[in-house]
């Protein structure tokens, strides 16, 4: 299980991750993290709309309620230009995290 | 019998209870829920787990509140602005009818032959008696519901600021602008001084109120994010 700071902290580039692979909406990102996890990152589902709604008033993601026929009305989100920007530098971040933890603790790298 | 509908209520209504909780954030957290429900139904759980796990999946209020607090600072007060000036609405509203049931009383009484003192004193027994009806009806209402906030508000403190604006600042005011009025203006233009006087005090009223509503109208949130959707 992965700690509650670092849950934390990785929301952001996990939600912005997600929707660059396309929109989508609160219970199926919850969803999808989960699984890719393997259940390692345990989210308390209702902390991600919040996060959702900065990320929405930064402009880095769009917002758009719509409801499908005979469907259930959702928010979908999707990523803007600036949010693919944000990922970006998130990515690099995270990676020269993970570069350096990985060098330390003597974890072959693949070169990337 | 456990009722799933009524439960999804209850948690919607404890959420809403939260200032930094807007409406379409409900809207959203309860599709999330529903879903949520739905899943565990469909993998066996009773209706009554399902949703004790949703909902304890989604978090309790209080965290909600606080998260939802850090992007929704502004909306608290905007929401407690738009309270004030509906609160500022309804008094200035109850004064107008109560003091146009005093007058009314009074030109009654004073058509039934009665003298000045009279009619002067059933238009403000009238007019208290209204008052006493309004505020216990309210009171009725609001202890009706769950509404500590009220109570708050009505503890000894603000009552005796507001009986010492209402009952002392007040009057003590208009009666030094009536007597300076008195003592500067000429007598024979005393009565056009006043007339004027009496006109643009109605039009401050009017142009505030008009603010008010506007600002409302402004501030206002939408009823929900999609049509159709109940508001409470």
């Amino acid at each position: 299980m992965v700690s509650k700071e670092l849950i934390a902290a990785s929301t952001r580039p996990l939600v912005l991750a997600v929707l660059s692979k396309g929109e989508n909406y609160g219970y199926a990102i919850i969803q999808q993290v989960r699984e890719l996890s393997g259940g390692r990152l345990e989210w308390s589902e209702g902390m991600l709309y919040p996060v959702l709604h900065r990320l929405e008033q930064e402009k880095l993601i769009v917002g758009h309620w719509s409801k499908p026929e005979n469907g259930r009305k959702r928010k979908y989100y999707r990523l803007s230009a600036a949010g693919a920007r944000a990922m970006q530098t998130e990515r690099q971040q995270w990676f020269a995290v993970h570069e350096t933890l990985a060098t330390l603790w003597g974890v072959k790298l693949c070169s990337t | 019998m456990f009722n799933l509908e009524s439960k999804i209520q209850d948690w919607k209504q404890g959420v809403r209870q939260a200032e930094s909780v807007t409406l379409e954030n409900v809207d959203e957290l309860e599709e999330h829920l529903r879903e949520s429900i739905g899943s565990f139904v469909e993998k066996g759980l009773s209706e009554e787990e399902a949703f004790l796990v949703a909902s304890t999946r989604l978090g309790a209020n209080s965290s909600l509140s606080q998260e939802y607090g850090k992007i929704n600072g502004t909306t608290v007060w905007r929401r407690r602005f738009v309270w004030m000036l509906f609160g500022y609405l309804g008094i200035t509203a109850l004064v107008a009818a109560m003091s146009s049931i005093g007058a009314a009383i009074s030109t009654l009484t004073a058509l039934l032959g009665q003298d000045g003192l009279a009619a002067s004193g059933a238009g403000i027994i009238a007019a208290l008696i209204g008052w006493a009806t309004t505020i216990y009806v309210t009171y009725f209402l609001v202890r009706q519901r769950n509404a500590a906030w009220v109570e708050d508000l009505l503890s000894a403190k603000w009552l005796a600021a507001l009986v010492v604006v209402v009952v002392v600042v007040a009057p003590a005011i208009k009666l030094v602008g009536l007597m300076a009025h008195a003592r500067f203006v000429p007598a024979d233009e005393v009565g056009v001084s006043m007339w004027w006087t009496s006109v643009g005090g109605a039009i401050q009223q009017g142009c505030l109120l008009v603010a008010c509503m506007a600002m409302i109208l402004m501030f206002r949130e939408r009823l929900s994010a999609t049509a159709g959707t109940k508001w409470c």
